[in-house]
């Protein structure tokens, strides 16, 4: 591994300490004012398919499907 | 496609003739599983342990090597997939293992009239497969929320109200409450100043529905009820992102163990809405009422904690029971245009009462009794 891309890993493994520490404070605005505006945050419905069909997941039903304006929403529940 | 019923995996197909069948998921041979698809397009299953091949329609129709090895002597006819009895409503398909059970227009009885609001309205579609999400839960704690529990949304769900998707806290206990015969029930929220519907589908409704029941959707805020045992429906009216939208979603409560269970819900949209309305009424759907919803997790919780909390021998032990009372004292209406008992507004538990009166009904028959 080279110089740089240690330094790259070190960072994003403090920026995930950084916003976990956030979500332990419940600083749930702290956390939200980290997402870029035009996040799309989705998780498609699996699907039980036979052997190699594919894709084995939805492409019209998601277990979760959020923009800025869902997260904000459920982020303040 | 593959379904559960009671605990055993049953394949529903279609046949050459267009014909329904619905079969156990077990080669007759040794057993094994004969597809694990949910769903797809398949005339005949080949089981994947010694290769007997059975049609579409349940007949074994191929047998390996069968004239050397069985002499000629195997009596194929009577290794037919094992049949189970279906029916069907508005696009439901209903099955049980009772092989002479009552017609099921019978079981569902005065309850249609109800269900045809969440089902029957316009030609419905299913919107992309069905979430599904394991639950540590008792499965009839599901049925009970469903079959008449509104008094738990201005708590449990009190800080959605606050978010401004619905009205206020206390709007969950306007409109009735109702049930009928068989343990089936529902709580309908009602008025609604808004109509929750595609406007452009109003005459749709006016021809599928009663001149009673289209009134009652024009102003029908929420519907949640449950077909008993094991099957609710939901039509829920909410603002999300500044827009009013409904959605409509049926769900099975599949028991997987007393204290477990699946949750398997659909979402259906009227088949002539507009792209942009499913698309609004899914994400809708979706932010409410998926294992990520912001309804569905509250209730999750709630019941996973219930079931914990009954948990193992010391309950029954010591006795401890619920309490079931909420609108004892109350008279039913007499002049609500809709069948079955009902009552002036949600916040009873007339309907849960209803619902373990006709399991405990169906659990006392002595063995070999009619069944249901």
């Amino acid at each position: 591994m080279n110089e740089e891309r240690m330094i790259a890993t070190f960072m994003f493994e403090q920026w995930l300490y950084k916003e976990a520490e956030l979500l332990d404070a419940i600083d749930f605005d702290g956390w939200f004012a980290l997402l870029h505006p035009d996040i799309q945050y989705r998780m498609p419905v699996r699907v039980n398919k036979e052997g190699i069909e594919r894709p084995d997941y939805s492409t019209d039903m998601y277990a979760f499907q959020d923009d800025t304006h869902t997260l904000k929403c459920a982020s303040s529940v | 496609m593959t379904r559960d019923l009671a605990g055993y995996s049953v394949i529903v197909s279609r046949d050459d003739s267009g014909n329904m069948n619905a079969f156990y998921n077990m080669c007759t041979h040794r057993g094994m599983k004969l597809c694990r698809a949910d769903k797809g397009n398949k005339g005949r299953f080949t089981c994947p342990y010694h290769g007997f091949t059975f049609k579409n329609t349940g007949e074994l129709i191929g047998v390996p090597m069968q004239k050397e090895i069985y002499g000629g002597q195997l009596d194929t006819a009577r290794l037919s997939l094992h049949k189970v009895t279906i029916g069907t409503y508005k696009g439901l398909i209903f099955g049980t293992w009772n092989e002479t059970p009552e017609p099921l227009e019978q079981f569902l009885g005065d309850f249609k009239w109800y269900l045809d609001l969440a089902v029957g309205r316009a030609e419905m579609e299913v919107m992309g497969p069905p979430q599904r999400f394991v639950v540590h839960s008792h499965w009839k704690i599901g049925s009970d929320n469903f079959v008449g529990d509104s008094y738990h949304t201005m708590v449990t769900h009190g800080s959605i109200a606050e978010l401004g998707m619905v009205p206020n806290a206390t709007y969950s206990k306007k409109g009735y409450q109702v049930y009928t015969s068989h343990g089936h029930g529902c709580n309908i929220g009602y008025p609604n100043p808004d109509f929750a519907f595609p406007e452009e589908l109003r005459d749709e409704y006016k021809a599928n529905l009663s001149p009673e029941q289209y009134e009652l959707l024009g102003s029908l805020k929420n519907l949640i009820g449950t077909v008993f045992p094991n099957l609710s429906f939901l039509v829920s009216h909410t603002k999300v992102k500044g827009q009013l939208i409904s959605n409509t979603s049926i769900r099975l409560w599949r028991p997987i163990s007393h204290d477990k269970m699946e949750v398997i819900t659909w979402l259906l949209v009227e088949k002539r809405a507009s792209e942009d309305w499913k698309r609004r009424s899914r994400e809708a759907f979706v932010f409410t009422f998926s294992p990520s919803g912001i309804f569905e997790q509250d209730d999750t919780e709630v019941f996973t904690d219930i079931t914990a909390a009954a948990a193992g021998s010391l309950p029954f032990k010591k006795n401890f029971t619920y309490n079931y009372t909420m609108g004892l004292h109350r008279e039913p209406e007499t002049d609500f245009p809709g069948p079955g008992t009902v009552y002036a507004d949600k916040f009873s538990e007339a309907s849960q009462r209803n619902f373990y009166r006709y399991w405990l009904d169906l659990m006392s028959e002595p063995e070999g009794g009619a069944g249901k």
